[in-house]
């Protein structure tokens, strides 16, 4: 009854994984994606009421911890990146899309728990339309050892111009489909000038040039199931006595302009790439430029410089390089700078010095946000800037890496403080005008500490790695070090000033501290902002124990073991990234997770059939300083069935991921009256219950058929999504984030006895979210065709597009475009794409017409 | 008339097969330089202009003239010998599934043979004065009718039979081995350019020098060299 006296106002707020704005990213997944291939990934960011600050992708081969950052690019409204080929394997691959605004706010793709359930991409093999592999990753090594004998070229061999033979010999490889065999040089098909026997591939390439050229042959056995591709490169010179002094240098470059309009705005962009690589006696050498109209000072560069030389003992690199020196310290980020790798077999020395940030002054309010202090105070806020970071690093290690290795790595990161200049724009900071720097971008100083362990043994067919780092880390070093007279208040709770520094039962006279903070400033800057406090908690004795030691807040640790052994490939993983582990050479690294995964990939009837199984927990609140811990668990299972030629190839998937916190209880706060205190003036309920689970299948069937001399290579794939909520007994009010998500696409790759290539593609994809208003669905439709003359040296493709949205958005565009490639004196080439697009918005009720185009000349010398 | 039928098929069947097999390709040429011929085995004579990547079979003859120089590679095992000028040699093979032994009948001339240690099947080299049989090794061999036949051991080793009294040798790494027509063999240390070189990979070219000196001020020389063909 007392109730019925309260004037309440239930407020309820549900919580999301992420702080959305109103904005949403709108994405459509590749359809198909195969081994060693690149993927494009788009999106358009819609409903955003403030700038797009930045859009980045993290991607990863499925089965790795950590994401690797890359920026996408903006192109007349809709945001690209590329996932380099390495990363795309038959593991799978798993990406998201975060975008930043300029106020703050976030919003990501997939929307729901994206760092835990990103988008996940099925990775076929290639096959050409004859149903060949063209890159054979198929085993869990990479591919069925084909026991064929490269005769020649030998791999790095520097053969005269006209005594290049290419010969591999099948006499210890019987069961190779001599039908199936595709011989490339260069990336040119020159299978038809190859003379194929039983027991011989030969081939004497003609009109060959000077410098680096590269042999790949792809063949299946007689079951059709693919043999790993063989891959020579070799260096074609003049005359041996310029092979005997040396010398192989070649080279491209590669310059672009394109002119793309979308909704009636064009924008225009133009690059030039260039690429120098060459070999001296015992020396390589390589640099590569990119120069691109989109570099904006304002922005992280784009443009791109890099140089190289590499020998069996040193390496150097200078420019823009992506060092790797363990998984947590540093893992590939890009660092500006240098970096050299001297490789003793014995003793080795990595080291890396360079900038991975430059500075941004980002932009100040045009007017005044708040007057303060009176009418002769302003203050300006300031956003989308960012400091410029240093980083250095060395990591000393012994042995190869063939059977052992251990390494020691320390990783230096520090923001510069006087990068980011207060005056700018006109307006300086003074008595009277303060500028403040708004959001969370403070300078910050990292350290990282590490060691790995890795041993190898018959013939890597067990692998056993160990990956420990721990971490300081200072996350505002704006006032600089802490000076002496002030540590009294430095430790966690200690605000009075007696002298005296008191932390974990200790006290320590600050006269008894033997060093100044500021003389190890340049190691480390200590002041409140570290962190942790103490890397380490104490036990009762005050000394440090095992336990205390394995777990501290900012270390992290990795252990990793494979086997390969009767035909099993089986791996255990597990891990520990402390809540307070961080490394700015590594910033994308998942902390406050343990767990391990189990896997293991089972080749059955000689490797016709792939059995892949996968299962994973982990949890959070490693430290329980949060209201819940979280686990996630993972189940997936793989099916890959390739019986053979003549028959179709089945792919399937599935996936289950559950994430259930411990929570029971719903958070419930009275708010009382002010006068009344025993009157209830609202409740606030909060229900950070998680009980979820995303179930995920994907199923592809491949086929080649032969129809009236004609090859077609039909594809017909679908994937479902579905996310659900286990929780009962919601509040009422309660929002699930539910989303669903089904695909289907059929494609057909046609291939004519003429030189006529036909592509058809149709695929409908329904997405639906439990927070937005209405569903919405693409419907598209891609055909394409290719004709070429003059032996490839002409092609002309031509085709159409059609995509279709409803719902949440709907429109309709219409894409008709030309292109042609003309390759002429051997080393030039020209490739032009005229593009024509028509786009109806139903929602805005808008119409576009948008000519776009494209020209791109390349010269290999 | 019946059991001649058989016979006759039977013959046939064998002629077809033994046919088959002598069809086969054993080898390669992998370079051809300079004066080298070929004769196969059904040819009655030698055809000048051999090509690279041309495939041998069981029974081909070789020939190389003056300036002539060929490598030849074996499919099985990637076995390679390097026939130097003025050399006539006939290659045979023995197929079998596994592997192909290798027979090289040498009248004359020098070769090198780097045979891939051998799991299966054999090589072997015989000359009008020896037979040199091999388990896997680099070496030279020198044949001279007259003179007898040289064999230089670069690595592993060779044991080399004379024809004429049956006895034995062993040559191993840096080691020249002797064989003579009257059956004479013997081995010792191979003395530093007594062994034949790699025949450099395409003809030399002379090389001129100019030489310009320089001289300072305070007497100071220093010499410009300028290479050119």
């Amino acid at each position: 009854m007392r109730l019925c006296k309260i004037l309440c106002l239930v407020l309820i707020m549900f919580l999301s994984d992420l702080v959305f704005a109103q904005a949403k990213i709108l994405h459509s997944p590749p359809r198909e994606v195969y081994t060693n291939t690149p993927v494009l990934i788009e999106s358009i960011i819609e409903g955003n009421r403030v700038g797009v600050q930045k859009v980045r992708m993290f991607f990863r081969e499925t089965g790795q911890s950590a994401y690797i950052e890359g920026e996408m690019s903006e192109y007349m409204g809709v945001y690209k990146a590329m996932i380099p080929a390495e990363y795309v394997s038959d593991n799978g691959v798993e990406y998201l899309i975060v975008a930043e605004f300029t106020d703050g706010s976030m919003c990501a793709y997939p929307e729901t728990d994206p760092y835990n359930v990103p988008m996940y991409l099925t990775v076929r093999r290639k096959t050409d339309t004859s149903g060949n592999a063209l890159s054979a990753n198929f085993d869990a090594q990479g591919g069925i050892p084909s026991n064929a004998i490269i005769l020649s070229p030998e791999e790095g061999e520097i053969v005269p111009a006209e005594e290049v033979l290419v010969a591999v010999s099948l006499f210890t490889a019987p069961d190779v489909a001599l039908q199936s065999i595709i011989v490339e040089l260069d990336g040119k098909n020159i299978t038809q000038e190859t003379e194929i026997t039983e027991d011989l591939i030969s081939v004497r390439p003609k009109n060959m040039t000077p410098g680096i050229h590269t042999l790949k042959m792809a063949m299946n056995n007689r079951l059709g199931d693919p043999f790993s591709p063989i891959v020579v490169h070799f260096t074609v010179v003049r005359k041996i006595e310029e092979a005997e002094r040396f010398l192989d240098v070649s080279s491209r470059i590669t310059a672009e302009t394109n002119s793309e309009q979308v909704r009636g705005v064009r924008q225009n962009i133009s690059q030039i790439r260039g690429d120098l690589s060459g070999q001296f006696d015992w020396l390589q050498f390589n640099a590569q430029v990119l120069q691109t109209s989109l570099e904006d000072p304002n922005k992280q560069p784009k443009n791109r410089l890099t140089a190289s030389l590499t020998s069996s003992f040193l390496d150097l690199r200078f420019g823009d390089v992506n060092p790797r020196f363990s998984e947590f310290g540093l893992n590939g980020k890009r660092v500006r700078g240098i970096e050299a790798d001297l490789k003793l077999k014995y003793f080795n020395f990595h080291f890396v010095t360079g900038e991975t940030e430059r500075v941004v002054p980002g932009t100040i309010s045009d007017v005044p946000d708040t007057l303060t202090g009176g009418v002769d105070s302003l203050e300006y806020s300031r956003t989308g800037y960012t400091y410029s970071r240093r980083l250095w690093g060395f990591r000393p290690y012994f042995g190869s890496g063939k059977h052992f290795q251990f390494g020691l790595s320390f990783l230096k990161a520090l923001d510069d403080t006087l990068s980011v200049k207060k005056n700018y724009g006109g307006i300086r900071d003074a008595s009277g005008v303060n500028i403040s720097m708004d959001g969370s971008n403070k300078p910050q100083d990292n350290i990282v500490l590490g060691s790995d362990l890795l041993l190898s043994f018959d013939n890597r067919r067990f692998i056993w790695k160990t990956d420990f780092a721990v971490s300081y880390a200072n996350r505002d070093i704006t006032g600089g070090p802490l000076g002496n007279e002030d540590l009294d208040t430095f430790a966690p709770g200690d605000s009075v000033r007696n002298d005296t520094l008191s932390f974990q039962g200790m006290d320590i006279a600050l006269k008894d501290i033997p060093f100044d903070l500021d003389d190890i400033g340049w190691l480390f800057i200590i002041n409140q902002n570290i962190k942790p406090f103490f890397p380490i908690d104490l036990d009762s004795t005050g000394k440090v124990g095992l336990y205390s030691f394995l777990n501290m807040p900012s270390s992290a640790f990795k252990t990793f073991l494979t086997l390969n052994y009767f035909n099993n490939y089986f791996t255990f993983k597990y891990q520990r990234v402390g809540p307070e582990f961080v490394s700015l050479g590594n910033p994308y690294q998942r902390t406050d997770v343990q767990g391990f995964q189990v896997a293991d990939k089972i080749r059955l009837f000689s490797n016709r059939l792939f059995v892949t199984l996968n299962f994973e927990q982990l949890r959070d609140n490693l430290n329980k300083d949060k209201s819940g811990t979280t686990t996630t668990t993972t189940f997936s299972a793989g099916i890959s069935l390739y019986p053979g030629e003549g028959l179709p190839t089945v792919n399937f998937n599935t996936m289950q991921y559950s994430r259930k916190n411990d929570i029971e209880t719903i958070d419930t706060t009275f708010y009382y009256n002010d006068l009344v205190p025993t009157i209830i003036d609202s409740i606030y309920l909060r229900d950070k219950r998680e009980s979820n689970m995303t179930m995920r299948q994907d199923i592809t069937i491949s086929h080649l058929i032969e129809f009236g001399g004609v090859k077609h290579n039909i594809n017909i794939s679908y994937a479902n999504s579905d996310r659900s909520d286990r929780v009962s007994g919601r509040i009422d009010g309660y929002q699930f984030n539910s989303m669903s998500t089904s695909m289907i696409s059929f494609g057909v790759n046609s291939t004519f006895k003429f030189p006529l290539k036909t592509s058809l593609k149709i695929s409908n994809n329904k997405n639906e979210s439990g927070l937005a208003a209405e569903p919405y669905s693409f419907l598209s439709l891609a055909t394409q065709a290719q004709y070429d003359f003059l032996k490839g040296q002409i092609s002309l493709i031509g085709g159409y597009n059609l995509m279709n949205g409803s719902g949440l958005v709907d429109f309709s565009q219409h894409n008709v475009f030309i292109s042609a490639y003309y390759r002429f004196l051997k080393i030039h080439s020209l490739r032009g794409r005229l593009n024509d697009t028509l786009i109806s918005d139903r929602l805005s009720d808008e119409k576009f017409n948008d000519l776009s185009f494209s020209l791109s000349y390349s010269v290999e010398l | 008339m019946k059991k001649f039928n058989l016979i006759t098929i039977f013959t046939l069947v064998l002629l077809i097969v033994s046919q088959g097999i002598s069809q086969d390709k054993i080898a390669l040429i992998l370079k051809a330089r300079g004066k080298t011929s070929i004769k196969r085995a059904q040819g009655t004579e030698f055809k000048a202009g051999v090509a690279v990547g041309t495939p041998l079979y069981s029974k081909d003859q070789i020939r190389t003239g003056d300036d002539g120089y060929a490598v030849i590679v074996f499919l099985d095992d990637k076995t390679q010998i390097k026939v130097r000028e003025n050399t006539e040699m006939v290659i045979s093979g023995d197929r079998k599934p596994e592997a192909i032994s290798k027979q090289i009948a040498m009248q004359f001339g020098t070769l090198k043979a780097e045979v891939t240690p051998l799991k299966k099947g054999e090589f072997t080299i015989a000359t009008p004065t020896s037979v040199a049989s091999v388990k896997g090794t680099v070496f030279w061999v020198i044949s001279d009718p007259v003179n007898g036949d040289s064999f230089y051991g670069v690595s592993g080793s060779v044991e080399v039979t004379n024809n004429e009294s049956g006895a034995t040798i062993l040559v191993g790494a840096n080691q020249t081995g002797k064989s003579t027509p009257n059956g004479d063999t013997g081995v010792e240390t191979t003395e530093t350019g007594d062994a034949p070189e790699d025949e450099p990979d395409e003809e030399t070219e002379t090389i001129n020098s100019l030489r310009i000196q320089f001289q300072n001020s305070s007497g100071e020389t220093k010499d410009l060299r300028i290479d050119y063909k």
